[in-house]
């Protein structure tokens, strides 16, 4: 920060001769708040913060104080940020570091507005684990990204999200690579994933055929007639494709729209007619 | 090939520097020094001309219980939504 201006508050604020004498001061934000019985100024030397306490300040010297504050925004450009604010920036970017390689991983294939929610459901994800309640968070994302921004929050809380790296480093180095797959595949991922499955890497193959069959039954009795099935990693897309192939021959009541392997992530869409309810629960029975 | 190594973000440092930050029950303090005020219905406007309220950055009106920050470039004003503080992240040091 600009030391003139520093100087100017100091010498208005009279505050300790030691502070006011020290040319070497370090000082890396001003914080105003009102602190009773707190001095009107002080200086931490380990954040650089200088402190400014209105409570114990005369008229005179609160008349002083906002001048200079208002010298500061208008002529040397300093941003005023309300403290809770300020510490949720810096709880964000905590998060975003731990969190560094996802997002360097998805920002060259994602729209600005998709990393963006990307990094809020990072965020809101680290806050519902240390047990807060993130529901207004959860709010803010809808309003601000619509209905793309509460599915990227809930495939960010599943922690679809975390594999993501792993995933374009092997599509990268898959022969015939092309950027635009990843962006269509991640678009699908997020435009999708409330009529998706994400196979998991312990189920088996009678799990992993039992979980989408019941996500079909599902889908299909509340009037949804399609599901996506996503799966990483070698055994997970040779067991998608073994289950798929399987349900297709036995059920001609389900199709498959599109098949879309990236690296070792594969996607299949598929479409089912309203009378797969009842020939799924056939064939569960026998 | 792009490597991913290419696009890595350097962290941002742990503290905000160059910034003012102030306490809620200080905000009008700071509203008034900036020459704003707040109206009977909480938003802040101009204190020469309590009429006319202020935009923030998403084109709305600002309640002061709402306010993040205050940015200069005219005025740019910043709501405490998740999104909002992110973008301010984005610009500060």
């Amino acid at each position: 920060m600009g030391p003139l201006w520093f100087k100017k508050l100091l010498e208005t604020l009279k505050p300790e001769v030691s502070l006011l004498k020290s040319d070497k001061i370090e000082i890396n934000n001003v914080h105003v708040g009102r602190e009773p019985a707190a001095p009107t100024i002080t200086h931490n030397p380990a954040t650089g913060e200088l402190k400014i306490n209105l409570s114990g300040m005369t008229p005179e010297q609160i008349k002083a104080t906002a001048e200079i504050l208002k010298d500061g925004f208008f002529n040397r450009g300093q941003t005023f940020v309300e403290k809770t604010s300020s510490d949720t920036i810096l709880e964000v970017r905590k998060v975003e570091a731990k969190n560094q390689e996802i997002l360097d991983a998805l920002k060259p294939f994602v729209s600005a507005d998709d990393h963006m929610a990307v990094r809020a459901a990072l965020f809101l994800r680290d806050e519902y684990q240390a047990g807060k309640n993130v529901n207004k968070l959860k709010h803010q994302m809808v309003t601000r990204f619509g209905k793309r921004g509460a599915n990227i929050a809930n495939l960010c809380s599943a922690g679809y999200l975390d594999g993501v790296p792993d995933q374009i480093e092997k599509a990268r180095q898959s022969p015939g690579f092309a950027e635009e797959r990843l962006r269509k595949w991640f678009d699908l991922f997020v435009a999708e994933s409330a009529f998706a499955v994400f196979v998991k890497a312990e189920d088996n193959e009678t799990a992993t055929r039992k979980f989408i069959v019941e996500k079909i039954t599902t889908n299909a009795s509340y009037g949804i007639h399609r599901l996506v099935i996503h799966g990483i990693g070698k055994d997970n897309l040779n067991k998608i494709r073994k289950v798929v192939d399987e349900l297709l021959a036995t059920h001609p009541q389900i199709q498959k729209q599109t098949e879309d392997q990236i690296g070792e992530a594969i996607s299949i869409q598929i479409t089912f007619t309203p009378d797969v309810i009842e020939k799924l629960s056939g064939s569960q029975k026998k | 090939m792009r490597s991913n190594k290419a696009c890595t973000t350097p962290p941002k440092p742990p503290m905000l520097k160059n910034v003012v930050t102030f306490d809620r029950d200080t905000r009008d303090f700071v509203l008034d020094s900036l020459d704003k005020a707040v109206d009977d219905d909480g938003y802040i406007v101009e204190k020469k001309d309590k009429t006319k309220r202020v935009l923030g950055r998403d084109g709305e009106f600002v309640k002061a219980r709402d306010l993040a920050a205050v940015k200069k470039g005219s005025f740019v004003f910043f709501k405490s939504d998740l999104p909002s503080l992110i973008s301010l992240s984005d610009i500060l040091e």
